[in-house]
């Protein structure tokens, strides 16, 4: 019986996606419970979605090391990593449209404003909501990336 | 093959599955912003149709012509609203034959041409020195260089096409919000200082280092103006008291109002080098004067107020300072000696409960928020963001009506007329023993020089001593001097003081400011004037005892003067007193003193019975006998302490503490659970298209509630709790997006051409390239419109300003800032015109009515006591009913009642622990049912959904919730406002048919406003704009592809041969 073989490039990349979405979920839990300007205003939807794709990304790189060569494992493989990165994306988004009107409170307020808009805990909450979109964007490009990488090998 | 490109398939199938993603999203997010998105594109969404021959047209037939007019205005409005205050010696008009010298970074660079977002800033602006040079002037060529040098360093910046430029050597323009200010006067021993210009700035000026001595040796050929600016802004407030830096940025003895050292120097040096020397002031916060003042240690020969400029103001002032045009501006507001002395500084800037943590709610506490724990708000916060009730400062007013002249007059009165009255007391004297007036007041409200020797006499009163009754008085002016000219005459009145008002602790001013008229008067002649005021306006509120408006009986003399200090005289000398006044007072009687009428004025215009209805702003409903108001009878017995730091005011004393904190908490309306709502998805009825004439003028006619019954319970709910930057279309009802705008000084930033339509087809349309389609039309300045004391002025402003809402397309503005001015020190005071309630009612009144008559919803901003922008967000105002209804409100009261205004912006602040967009008693009982207002109302910017909720702002009667654009007048969902207050919901709320009723009531006053304006004019057709195209052109190709690429994908998988 023939079994999978590993490809260690994409399942590297698979897990830099899936470290990349974990570091991303966890700004986004802190933006939303930190002090500052978007306490209060997560919505359990994108932790729901980031927590799928973190769930779709490990599923996937545990079933390389299943011993199987069923073309269906293959396929759930590929399509658990495709499905993580569409919901990476659609976390980013919904990320950003949940923050883009605080955002523009705090950096595009009339000029007077600013000083009392732009508070340490307000700044802070700002930039690690871009941290967020960045991170979210990062693991969302890597997954990709990383959807043009094999992640196994089938050996005759 | 198929097999080989597996992973391209898979790689491309989640690429495109990705924008799909992520256009799907895209195009909602889009979709929520498209005003925004358009704005960013410069497309349309929504294209106006103008019809021929609609209700409201322009008076213009050109952009030109409406430019002109907007720049005349302006020009006109520097003219009349610059004041002279002081001339001796000749000292104005300028003598054309000497050269000008400015001193002063201001004097170059005037506030606030070089900040802020508020002025237009059009490429042919005037600053002084242009306008003087315009003018024929010749300005001193080493003063030029010396500030070429001193203001040759700047940092510029751009934001939303306002351009703000910040002078490293010049005044700074945003005081902070209670932080010690600098006062960045270069003073003249660093005139030579070759370091205050950089290398990257242009070479130094080579200045002599006996340049004063130079000058000195010419000074008789030479006149000195210097001007010393006062920036200000929203978000500011200058911080009392000692603490001021200098140049040098040394902490100083100085408060930021006084002229500092180096200006005093600056001063000086202006002395030993010009034969003349004339300050003036450009600012809109009143400054401590004395030292420049008569008998001041720096006396000058001439002072003028100049106010806060805008683009051609400086034209007009200069036609006054050259003798042009005759001086006819007088100040807004009191110049004391400190401003410290005015009892309303006893209690400023505010502080926290001694036991806030009480107001704060642990996890379950708050049913709304059953999982979060939310704080009251600490000290110092902007209440932007975080999960905080904003409810932890509070502020008690217990100067009660006595601001101003109010206090000032009043007190100077009484120390000459009611000797039991403690008036000497040394309580709020600031020169050390006694009270004296001749030591606390510089320059009293309305004082302001004319040019041209005149007086002013009332000749008859006569008084509809009924509800909708109006005083009428009538003044002779007579032109005693020997060149026509124009001339400002102002009526003040003094009601009677009595018993009973003592008793019952109904305050009243010795002087009241009741309205003005400018008439034009040929030399040597004589015109009548004919000043009218609503009678009402004569009563005073007894919140005690009759708990309503109350006439007293007895004797109010009414008397025309040029100023409150000169009225006041007037009558003391009618009285018997000596005082040094012979101006007429002509005396009308309501009968016997002990015999109040407590039933007249009891009801409002509309007929409905005037009671309290905020007995809850008052410290004392929570905690009896903890607050002592100002009352006239024991100036020094009731002379306040500070409620911040004199006494303890803990929550938990109080017999009320749980009432107390769910205000605090802003639980002013609860949604039922048990009313359950009939109709929740709108009954099909009428269209906003369908309005007519009936339903303009009557809002009781039936149709109104066919339309909005037609409203969804999700769209109903859902529009209050969103507006601010727009109001969408609703469902059912085919109404039209409304966009509105700011700010005081007219539309911000916006060109003639900024809305066109298509050429040809708009007959608004104006060429983008030419001048006039490039114009900026927010040129009004809110300063110069207080001390021109013309209401006919500011009917003209209200008249451009529709008229410019025509032409840009522009329906709705917040362009009228008619807060009091409690302090000198709040910074927003440039947006307001005047410390007097009545002179803000009268000029108000008129703006409202100019703006009306071209149908452009004009909503005056912030009702009510936004008095100090600390804390602003959230700030516990205590008051009592008195001050309530007769200082901040009746300067908004005009507008609504005689103006009919048809918006309205609420302050952030709150109205003793009540968010003042949740006060019923505010907004309903008052506004709506006394007043009869029918119109819009808005909040300020929802900046912290824990402190604005929508159940609450609807209650109230608040029609919008202001946020930041986004078309999703909806509760629940794609962009609805559940996801904010997460507790409401479609579901939720149909189980409050009160809260409902009240949602589509709010609907109902807000479409009114928009059916009685040029929004009815037009309708707006959607048009799908390029970018919508372009992402449903993505997302359409991006499924089509991730399609293919996963089919592909799939079947390698499947059917092609190995991958490696």
């Amino acid at each position: 019986m023939a079994e999978t073989k590993k490809k260690l490039s994409g399942i590297v990349a698979t897990a830099v996606v899936t470290v990349l979405a974990i570091v991303s979920c966890i700004l986004y839990c802190v933006n939303g419970t930190a002090e500052g300007y978007f306490k209060g205003t997560n919505e359990g939807v994108v932790v729901a979605m980031s927590v799928i794709a973190i769930v779709c990304l490990l599923g996937s790189i545990a079933l390389t090391y299943t011993k199987t060569d069923s073309k269906f494992v293959v396929l759930l493989i590929d399509a658990l990593r495709i499905a993580a990165t569409a919901l990476l994306i659609a976390c980013l988004l919904m990320f950003i449209s949940t923050r883009v009107q605080g955002l523009g409170y705090i950096f595009f307020s009339d000029e007077n404003v600013l000083d009392e808009v732009q508070t340490p805990a307000n700044m802070s909450s700002a930039y690690t909501a871009i941290t967020g979109f960045v991170f979210y964007g990062l693991a969302w490009i890597a997954g990709i990336v990383a959807c043009f990488m094999g992640m196994v090998k089938k050996e005759d | 093959m198929l097999k080989k490109l597996l992973p391209l398939w898979r790689g491309l199938a989640v690429v495109f599955l990705s924008l799909l993603v992520a256009g799907v999203m895209l195009l909602d997010i889009a979709t929520q912003w498209r005003s925004t998105v358009d704005g960013f594109f410069g497309t349309q969404s929504y294209v106006i149709d103008t019809e021929s021959g609609s209700r409201f047209q322009s008076h213009y037939d050109s952009a030109t012509e409406m430019m002109e007019a907007a720049k005349n205005f302006a020009i006109k409005q520097g003219r009349e609203g610059f004041v002279v205050m002081k001339n001796d010696n000749n000292a104005l008009p300028l003598d054309k034959s000497k050269s000008i010298a400015l001193f002063g970074a201001a004097a170059w660079k005037p506030y606030m041409q070089s900040a802020g977002d508020l002025k237009a800033g059009n490429a042919d602006r005037k600053n002084l020195d242009e306008a003087l040079v315009d003018a024929g002037f010749t300005l001193d060529q080493q003063m030029k260089d010396i500030y070429d040098n001193i203001l040759a360093d700047y940092t510029e910046s751009s934001r939303f096409g306002n351009t703000t430029i910040t002078y490293d050597n010049g005044y700074v323009t945003s005081p902070g919000d209670l932080a010690n200010y600098q006062v960045r006067e270069v003073p003249p021993d660093r005139y030579t200082d070759t370091s205050l210009r950089s290398a990257d700035a242009g070479p130094w000026i080579d200045i002599p280092s006996d340049w004063r001595e130079q000058m000195a040796q010419t000074k008789e050929d030479r006149i000195g103006i210097v001007v010393f600016a006062r920036g200000a802004g929203e978000s500011n407030t200058y911080k009392p008291g000692a603490g001021t830096t200098n140049f040098a940025g040394e902490t100083t003895d100085k408060d930021p109002l006084a002229l500092s050292d180096d200006e005093l120097a600056v001063v000086d040096a202006a002395k030993d080098t010009c034969d003349t020397v004339i300050v003036l002031l450009n600012t809109g916060n009143a400054m401590e004067i004395g030292d420049i003042a008569e008998g001041g240690a720096h006396e000058v020969d001439a002072i003028g107020y100049m106010g806060v400029i805008n683009d051609y103001q400086c034209i007009g002032i200069v036609q006054v300072l050259s003798g042009e045009y005759n001086a006819t501006g007088a100040l807004p507001d009191t110049y004391a000696y400190k401003n410290m002395s005015a009892p309303a500084m006893m209690n400023f800037g505010g502080d926290e409960y001694v036991n806030i943590s009480e107001v704060d709610a642990e996890v379950g506490e708050d049913p709304r928020w059953p999982n979060e724990a939310i704080y009251s708000g600490a000290s110092g916060t902007s209440g932007f963001g975080g999960s905080s009730y904003s409810g932890s400062n509070y502020i008690v007013e217990a100067e009660g009506i006595y601001t101003g002249y109010n206090y000032y007059e009043t007190r100077y009165y009484d120390s000459i007329a009611n000797s039991s009255f403690n008036a000497d007391s040394a309580k709020g004297s600031t020169q050390g023993g006694g009270w004296d007036y001749d030591k606390e007041v510089s320059y009293t409200f309305g004082h302001g020089l004319s040019y041209i020797p005149y007086t002013q006499r009332i000749t008859a009163i006569s008084v509809e001593d009924k509800v909708g009754g109006y005083i009428t008085a009538t003044v002779e002016v007579t032109n005693e001097g020997e060149q026509d000219g124009l001339f400002l005459a102002q009526l003040y009145v003094q009601q009677p003081y009595t018993e009973y008002d003592q008793d019952n602790l109904v305050e009243k001013s010795a002087i009241m400011f009741l309205n003005s008229a400018k008439v034009e008067v040929a030399a040597g002649a004589s015109e009548e004037v004919t000043i009218s005021i609503p009678t009402k306006y004569l009563a005073s509120y007894d919140y005690k005892s009759a708990k309503t408006y109350i006439l007293d009986g007895g004797d109010y003399y009414f008397t025309a003067a040029a100023g409150a200090h000169e009225a006041v005289n007037n009558v003391l000398a009618e009285q018997g007193y000596e005082v040094d006044a012979d101006g007429a007072v002509v005396t009308w009687n309501n009968g016997d003193e002990s015999d109040p009428d407590l039933t007249t004025f009891s009801v409002s215009d509309t007929n409905t019975k005037i009671t309290n209805v905020a007995d809850n702003a008052d410290l004392n409903y929570y905690l009896p006998g903890t607050v002592t108001y100002l009352s006239r009878q024991d100036w020094d017995g009731t002379y306040p302490i500070n409620y911040n730091t004199d006494v303890e005011i803990s929550i938990s004393d109080s017999s009320k503490k749980d009432e107390w904190l769910a205000e605090l908490r802003n639980q002013q309306h609860t949604v039922a659970t048990n009313d359950p709502v009939d109709n929740v998805d709108g009954i099909a009825g009428p269209t906003f298209q369908d309005i007519g004439y009936e339903q303009q003028i009557n809002l009781e006619d039936p149709f109104w509630d066919e339309l909005v019954a037609a409203i969804t319970v999700d769209n109903a709910v859902g529009a209050v709790a969103h507006g601010g930057s727009r109001s969408d279309t609703l469902d059912n009802i085919n109404n039209p997006a409304v966009i509105q705008n700011d700010g005081p000084n007219g539309f911000n930033r916006t060109p003639l051409s900024s809305n066109n339509g298509e050429e040809g087809e708009d007959p608004y349309y104006v060429d983008p390239e030419s001048e006039a389609g490039q114009f900026k039309v927010a040129i009004n300045s809110q300063t110069l419109l207080g001390s021109s004391f013309n209401p006919d002025l500011a009917l003209a402003w209200g008249r451009i300003l529709g008229n410019s809402g025509l032409w840009t397309g522009k329906y709705q503005i917040w362009g009228g800032g008619l807060n009091y001015h409690r302090s000198p020190y709040n910074g927003r005071n440039t947006e307001y015109l005047s410390e007097d309630p009545m002179l803000t009612n009268v000029l108000g009144a008129a703006l409202i009515q100019g703006s009306n008559e071209f149908g452009i919803i004009n909503g005056p901003k912030h009702i009510g006591f936004n008095d100090q922008e600390y804390d602003r967000s959230g700030i516990c105002v205590y008051m009592d009913e008195q001050k309530l209804r007769q200082t901040d409100l009746r300067g908004f009261q005009g507008a609504v009642e005689e103006g009919e205004a048809l918006g309205l912006m609420v302050a952030f602040n709150r109205i003793g622990a009540i968010n003042a967009s949740h006060h019923v008693g505010v907004f309903i009982n008052i506004v709506r049912e006394e007043w009869g207002f029918q119109g819009l109302i808005s909040t300020d910017m929802m900046n912290n959904k824990y402190y604005f909720n929508p159940e609450s702002c609807i209650m109230a009667g608040i029609t919008q919730m202001a946020d930041f654009a986004g078309d999703n007048s909806t509760l629940g969902g794609a962009g609805g406002q559940d996801a904010t207050w997460t507790y409401l919901s479609v579901e939720s709320v149909s189980q409050d048919a009160e809260l409902v009723e009240m949602a589509r009531q709010c609907m109902k006053w807000q479409l009114y406003a928009f059916a009685n304006s040029a929004v009815l004019n037009i309708s707006t057709t959607f048009v799908m704009p390029g970018w919508e195209k372009a992402i449903i052109a993505g997302i359409s190709v991006a499924s089509v592809l991730s399609a293919a690429a996963i089919v592909l994908w799939v079947i390698a998988e499947f059917k092609g041969k190995k991958e490696d």
